[in-house]
């Protein structure tokens, strides 16, 4: 199980971040806002390779001694991260994307909401 | 063990083989000292990989232990002995080398090379053991012969080797005399290279062998132990790849051993000397991927091997100085040409030491708190003794040289580790440690784009600050961290920065600071509880009152805080202001829109402002003023707020002010601006929070830094910073009569008329007239020049009045021309209750249609009007002039004034034909000039010009003034002139009678120099009759004239054709005569002779008396 998921705005404020552990919520904070680096380099990268069609998934981000995030990017710029413990190795590649895929179809949704105004940050129940 | 956390010396070095010289008598000797030169001089990295040593002939090398016949009941007490490395690198060469003066043909050979030997004997029983190589080198003076012919030194160089049981291989000769000393002993360098290489070699296999005497239960430390040294002999021999191999077998029997407590801090800090050996050749071999690889598994595996509960703070160390050494290797081999990349490099494991650094603080300072004050007290010098002193790495000074698997007493353990702790207590600078690899971290990540991360770095140095009570650095940092994350709204770390800003501004006693934090923290946006912020705010409010913040909950020692404060209020007076706060620039609890409420503003309205302002904080507030400061400081007075009842807050209250004001006369066209809106609080103490805009963006809501204005109460609002103060609009009228379309070149009258319409006198009336066109002009005189604009002016003109002008245009060209009218004056006005002069404008473009006047057509004809083509010199000719009027209007003209070239002669005529004529719409009239060409020749030349000077024969509304003549000016055509070769005068009545003789004479004159023969041809036809010459051939010299004369006798009535003359040249002329074309002769007799004459009929009276004459 992923420990934090975050939602993060195309002007890069956060939108949403939920994590297992209360107490550590600041510091994913931070850890999320880092993520902003590896994201933005990517996309960059993905930019230069210039296919029309770009993978939302960018895969792992970064991985340190405690956490590893992986990334995904919708359309819109509205970028999704999962950070799960570097311990953890029941969680692969397809899962991830699993994972996002639900993440990214529940944004949708939220976006479907006319009262939602994209950009705001999300109160979820 | 803090001091072997640190790599020793020879573990980091690059190890180079040693090569020890010996019999050099350095200080003595200036050729040996050439010689010891040459081998330790520079350009060390082109040559062979060796470090040279200088032996005295008696120095005493470490003594070889005796190899052990059996390992059956060695257990070993270590893993890696201290010396053992420094001992290869420094004392025990590879290969020794001994420098003996002897020449081949030295006379007491016998003596000299039996001392050699026995020196030789000597060395090799001091190395007895050893695998060194022995060598011998002779230092002759002699230039040495190639070895087949020179048969004494080849028999003798035999027996020295014999004698000295060398291998010819390992005898030299070295020519010390000569000039190229450096090739030798560069030769003699890749020598020693290739036997320290053999002999290194042989070394390591030497201690191979062992292996098959060793057992697993036993010797496990052995196992590790011997593949290092053949790791590292393998290096000193640069074989990197083996060296690699067998360091890695080391490190892989390390992790085979039984780890106990009492031994795994000697295990962790030999397994990070041995993955320091791997790690570094992995990357010199370049498998970069490998060595990260290597590193992640080794910290795995260590990572829980934290030992004795009370060494926590020991391991984090370790921790902390494996990924600070990874992270050196890591960038050392970026620096050679590695790339990284924004995922892999350096800065992760630096971040990784700093984490771990923090960690160790935090264990050592937990750890040193728990301890009783007794535990500390009771330490013995023992504890506190040297690591550095032991002989194997790693082993605790309080249990040296113990079989590491003995169990330990616990006692002594735990009294050890206490001693070290109290050491890295109150000695590690711990803090420099942390800041250290932080700063290493953020170095890579700025490298490595990832600004983000690089805050995250900065954040956590900030804390380390904090924590170590540097404040003042801790709020450096701080600063711009604050914005980065306030910018993209991360509001949780902002929240968590701007608390621990409180709090170094509460220990550093900085009210200002704390001001500052302690604003944003009660803004709307930090996520924090109602009561933290309430709790802030009643410190906020209480410091304008002098009153110091109550400490944070986590007590420690407040007391310099306190004093600090104390000296702070103290040295502010009653009423000085702590701060000012730019609120726009932080996410304060008051947002401000200040706005106008127009774009523009004439000049005579009243300029309206309205500032909205919003209060998020948690409690009600009452500001003491608010001010607007617009760019123009004198309207401060309309726009405060002084009232503190109107400026009183409930939380999430709204208030609206308005105010209005007159702009000043000097604002009249300008931009106003509103510079910033500030709020004043406090009475003790005073502080402004300030909301400033330089630009409509700043306030606009378009900018999306702080979304938190447009969320709620005051969205929507739209910011007008800047407003467009008009000059007042003018109420006066200007009428132009004229009579259009205006003639080109014509003083062309405007009659102007202005109405004042205002309510008011009007004052200083100007009315500027300008034309746009290039060739216009106007003046306010009737004068043909003029200037661009005109200026007219009248002091006042009464309210409903009208005023009136003239003045005068000309147009240079036809079409279509601009005039513009600019009417300024002022006009004073009350307002507001105070008199205020205005400046008005008012402009009017006038189209003005502009045409050819008249067209003048010129012509040259002979005296009898016949057109010509071209002007004959010496005979008078005529110019004609066909003037025609192009205007709509009748025009008068006052004189038409030729102008000719200076080679024509005008023959002047009293007046000109045209003087004082009218034409109509379209009528034509003609002026006529007689000139002549006294001389000249054949070309074509400028004849001159026509300046017909009219006006409008109508013109005659203009009061007062006098309307002059315009002049229109046309150049006559240019002619080519000819010079008559011959000039024929014919002598005729004007008419002639039936049956009445008439003489005609006809002169032919020479006007050239040359002398001209022509035959004369004179028809008879049928209406004449003549006595003459009928066919004569003359002779006609230069300047000279011949005259014919002849008798005609008209036979019929008529306009009769003349007998015709015909002009020939002569068939048979002489060379000299000038022969004349025939078409010139022919032409000129068609122009200067008469064709046909009238010829009248006879009286009847006349034709009687005619009768009877002839009867």
């Amino acid at each position: 199980m992923a420990v934090c998921i975050g939602f993060i705005g195309k002007e890069n404020s956060p939108l949403f971040l939920r994590c297992i552990n209360q107490s550590q919520e600041l510091q994913f904070h931070y850890i999320m806002h880092t993520c902003i680096d590896f994201v933005e380099e990517k996309i960059i990268q993905s930019n230069k390779s210039g296919s029309d069609v770009r993978e939302l998934y960018l895969g792992l981000l970064y991985s340190s001694e405690e956490v590893k995030a992986y990334g995904f990017v919708t359309n819109t710029k509205v970028k999704i991260v999962i950070i799960i413990d570097s311990t953890n190795s029941l969680l692969r590649d397809n899962e991830i994307r699993a994972i996002f895929r639900k993440l990214h179809n529940a944004y949708t949704e939220l976006v479907c909401n006319p009262f939602y105004t994209p950009g705001d940050p999300i109160t979820s129940k | 063990m803090s001091s072997d956390l640190e790599l020793p010396a020879e573990l980091m070095s690059r190890p180079l083989a040693l090569v020890g010289l010996t019999g050099l008598h350095v200080e003595t000797n200036q050729t040996h000292l050439l010689i010891w030169n040459s081998f330790t001089s520079s350009n060390r990295n082109e040559r062979p990989p060796l470090n040279f040593i200088l032996f005295g002939v008696n120095h005493t090398f470490p003594v070889a232990k005796p190899d052990r016949a059996s390992y059956e009941w060695y257990i070993p007490k270590g893993i890696l002995k201290r010396k053992w490395m420094s001992k290869h690198l420094n004392q025990i060469p590879g290969v020794l080398v001994l420098f003996y003066d002897l020449e081949w043909e030295d006379p007491s050979w016998k003596a000299k090379h039996a001392e050699c030997a026995h020196l030789i004997q000597t060395i090799r029983m001091k190395l007895m053991g050893r695998g060194t190589k022995l060598c011998l080198v002779l230092l002759q003076n002699s230039a040495p012969l190639p070895s087949s012919e020179d048969i004494l030194a080849a028999d003798r160089a035999a027996a020295l080797c014999q004698v000295c049981e060398l291998p010819p291989k390992s005898l030299f000769v070295l020519p010390c005399r000569s000039d190229h000393l450096q090739g030798y002993t560069l030769r003699l360098e890749s020598a020693f290279y290739e036997l320290c290489q053999s002999s290194y070699h042989l070394s390591s296999r030497a201690i191979r062998s062992h292996r098959d005497q060793l057992n697993r239960t036993n010797h496990g430390y052995l196992f590790v132990r011997h593949q290092f040294k053949i790791g590292f002999y393998h290096e000193l021999k640069q074989d990197v790849a083996m060296a690699h191999k067998h360091y890695s077998q080391s490190y892989a029997h390390l992790l085979e051993l039984r780890i106990t407590d009492a031994n795994v801090t000697e295990v962790k800090i030999v397994s990070g000397y041995i993955g320091y050996k791997v790690w570094r050749l992995s990357f010199l071999l370049n498998l970069p991927r490998e060595a990260i690889a290597h590193f992640r598994s080794h910290m795995d595996f260590f990572r829980l091997r934290v030992g004795n509960p009370l060494s926590k703070f020991e391991h984090h160390a370790w921790l902390a100085a494996q990924f600070s050494t990874f992270g050196r290797l890591f960038e050392d081999a970026i620096e050679l040409g590695l790339p990284a990349i924004q995922t892999q490099h350096p800065g992760f494991f630096y971040q990784q030491a700093a984490q771990q650094a923090i960690q160790r603080k935090k264990a050592c300072y937990q750890d040193y708190a728990a301890l009783e004050q007794t535990a500390i007290n009771n330490l013995t010098p023992l504890f506190f003794g040297e690591s550095s002193q032991l002989e194997f790495y790693g082993q605790r000074p309080w249990r040296p040289n113990r079989l590491s698997l003995e169990p330990s007493d616990m006692k002594t353990e735990n009294d050890g580790i206490t001693a070290l702790l109290v050491r890295e207590r109150l000695q590690v600078d711990l803090t420099a440690m942390i800041v250290g690899a932080l700063t290493n971290a953020v170095n890579q990540f700025k490298n490595h784009r990832s600004p983000r991360m690089k805050q995250y770095l900065l954040v956590q140095m900030a804390e380390e600050y904090c924590r170590s009570e540097n404040y003042m650095e801790a709020l450096t940092l701080l600063e711009p961290l604050l914005w980065d994350y306030r910018k993209d709204f991360w509001w949780m770390p902002l929240t968590s920065l701007l608390q621990l800003g409180l709090r170094c501004a509460y220990l550093s006693g900085r009210p200002a600071e704390y001001f500052t934090y302690a604003v944003e923290l009660c803004s709307r946006v930090t996520i924090k509880s109602l009561e933290e912020k309430t709790h802030v705010f009643d410190n906020l409010v209480g410091i304008l009152q002098k009153r110091m913040p109550p400490s944070p909950p986590d007590s420690c020692d407040y007391s310099s805080a306190t004093q600090l404060w104390a000296d702070q209020f103290a040295s502010l007076a009653k009423g000085a202001c702590i701060t000012t706060i730019v609120t726009n620039t932080i996410s304060s609890f008051v947002e401000v829109k200040a706005t106008f409420t127009q774009k523009q503003f004439a000049a005579e309205d009243v300029v309206e402002l309205e500032v909205h302002v919003i209060y998020t904080g948690p409690k009600p507030i009452r500001f003491t003023s608010l001010h607007v400061a617009l760019n123009n400081s004198a309207y401060l007075p309309f726009c405060q707020v002084k009232n503190s009842d109107e400026l009183e807050f409930e939380p999430n209250q709204i208030r609206h002010y308005e105010f209005e004001f007159v702009a000043q006369a000097q604002d009249i066209g300008t931009e106003l601006q509103i510079v910033s809106v500030t709020f004043e609080m406090g009475d003790e103490l005073t502080a402004y929070l300030r909301c400033e805009g330089s630009s409509s963006e700043e306030f606009s809501p378009l900018r999306s830094e702080f979304p938190s204005a447009t969320e709620k109460g005051l969205a929507g609002i739209f910011v007008l910073n800047t407003t467009e103060i008009l000059p007042r609009t003018a109420n006066v009228e200007l009428v132009v009569h004229h009579e259009a379309p205006a003639l080109r070149g014509e003083c062309y009258p405007l009659h102007l008329e202005l109405f004042n319409r205002e309510n008011e006198d009007i004052i200083n009336v100007t009315l500027t007239v300008t034309t746009s066109s290039s060739n216009g002009r106007v003046h306010d005189q009737p004068k043909i020049d003029g200037n661009v604009s005109a200026q007219l002016k009248n002091e006042k003109l009464t309210a409903g009045q009208t005023c009136q002008w003239n003045v005068f245009a000309q147009m240079e060209q036809p079409g279509n021309h601009c005039i513009t009218f600019q009417v300024n004056y002022e006009i004073n006005s009350e307002m507001r209750k105070n008199s205020c002069t205005y400046k008005s404008q008012y402009v009017k473009t006038l189209e003005l249609e502009t045409v050819q006047p008249v067209e003048c057509e010129a012509q040259f004809q002979t005296i009898q009007f016949q057109p010509l083509r071209q002007i004959p010199v010496g005979e008078e000719c005529v110019a004609v002039m066909t003037v025609t009027n192009l205007s709509p209007f009748p025009l008068q003209f006052e004189q038409g004034v030729w102008k000719f070239d200076t080679l024509l002669t005008n023959h002047p005529m009293g007046n000109s034909q045209l003087a004082g004529l009218i034409l109509q719409k379209g009528e034509k009239a003609n002026d006529v000039a007689v000139l002549s060409l006294d001389n000249g020749d054949n070309r074509q030349i400028r004849t001159g010009s026509y300046t017909l000077k009219w006006k409008r024969s109508n013109q005659s509304k203009v009061e007062g003034y006098k309307i002059p003549y315009s002049a229109s000016s046309f150049d006559l055509p240019e002619m080519e002139t000819w010079s008559v070769p011959l000039r024929i005068h014919v002598t005729l009545p004007a008419h002639g009678y039936v049956r009445e003789s008439m003489n005609m004479t006809i002169v032919i004159h020479n006007p050239g120099p040359s002398y001209i023969e022509l035959d004369v041809y004179m028809s008879s036809n049928d209406a004449f009759m003549f006595a003459g010459n009928k066919q004569i051939k003359i002779q006609i010299y230069p300047e000279d004239d011949y005259v014919l004369k002849y008798n005609l006798y008209p036979l019929l009535s008529g306009f009769v054709a003349l007998p015709p003359l015909q002009l020939k040249t002569p068939t048979s002329t002489m060379d000299q005569v000038v022969a004349m074309d025939q078409s010139v002769l022919d032409e000129l007799v068609s122009r200067y002779v008469p064709t046909h004459i009238y010829v009248l009929p006879q009286a009847k009276e006349k034709g009687k008396t005619n009768l009877l004459r002839s009867e």
